[in-house]
């Protein structure tokens, strides 16, 4: 049985040939990440993560490397994110106070404090990014500011400013219910 | 269980594994497109290059076959030949390079 290619070999393959078939492969192994990560972040996960890897695809020459893949991919899902959400101001008017309502009825629910999309509504953008990256996926600051563009000095005080914000909430919400 | 802890656990429910449910697919559609569209696009690209390098190809080939040194040789066998050979070695190129 022959070892599964390594995402560097994959990409060298689909860079000289055009082999679409190396792309796929990449495309299933990292799928998961990719959309488990925009799926926080906007309703419409799917579609900028279809977008993220035909970026992918049409760019893949420029991958130097110097990150994992899986980083490189994660910063182009989070800058279109970020161009489609600009594009779709008055969409996202409407998305924001969508969840300042689901935050508004948390409050009053305890149970839903172990609920992470909705503690995550209570943080802003760039806030929810850094924590995702961070406790779920297990990046370093380093990592998050590739990703996100934020010097790492700016990433820490992110991270710290959201754990507080998460932890002052939930505490409040505890001690109301005791 | 400390603070930290506490977001540890909160966060780490959540790593649950994303069904494929047809993505890849759907991606690799729209791969297959846009390489269809790029082949599309830099064949007509190629069509009309050549459209217009060849005729003037061929007009600087008869211009320098009329110069004075070839004078003599202009409009012979020869130098036609040449110019064909020139001109269908350009196209060759021209067709590698689409089909790369």
């Amino acid at each position: 049985m022959t070892a599964p290619l390594s995402d560097t070999e994959l990409i060298a393959r689909v860079v000289a040939g055009d082999d679409t078939r190396a792309f796929e492969q990449l495309v299933l192994r990292h799928q998961a990440i990719v959309r488990g990560f925009l799926r926080h972040l906007t309703a419409d996960a799917d579609h900028v993560a279809q977008e993220t890897f035909l970026k992918a695809y049409r760019r893949l020459t420029y991958f130097r490397g110097d990150s994992k893949f899986s980083t490189w991919l994660i910063a182009i899902a989070y800058n279109e994110m970020r161009q489609m959400q600009r594009k779709r101001t008055h969409q996202n008017k409407i998305v924001a106070a969508l969840s300042l309502e689901v935050h508004d009825g948390h409050a009053e629910a305890p149970e839903e404090v172990h609920d992470l999309p909705k503690v995550l509504a209570w943080l802003e953008e760039e806030e929810r990014a850094a924590m995702l990256l961070s406790y779920v996926y297990g990046y370093s600051h380093r990592e998050i500011s590739l990703v996100t563009g934020l010097p790492v000095g700016t990433v820490k005080s992110k991270l710290n400013r959201a754990r507080v914000r998460i932890l002052e909430r939930m505490n409040a919400t505890v001690s109301q219910h005791v | 269980m400390s603070d930290e802890d506490a977001l540890r656990r909160l966060f780490r429910e959540e790593v649950s594994d994303v069904p494929d449910d047809g993505f890849t697919r759907d991606v690799m559609q729209r791969v297959d497109r846009l390489r269809r569209r790029r082949r599309m696009v830099l064949g007509s690209a190629v069509t009309v290059g050549a459209a217009v390098a060849v005729p003037a190809f061929w007009q600087a080939l008869q211009a320098f076959a009329s110069a004075a040194l070839w004078t003599h040789l202009a409009g012979t066998p020869a130098i036609n030949a040449t110019a064909l050979c020139l001109s269908a070695a350009a196209l060759w190129v021209l067709s590698v390079s689409v089909e790369a």
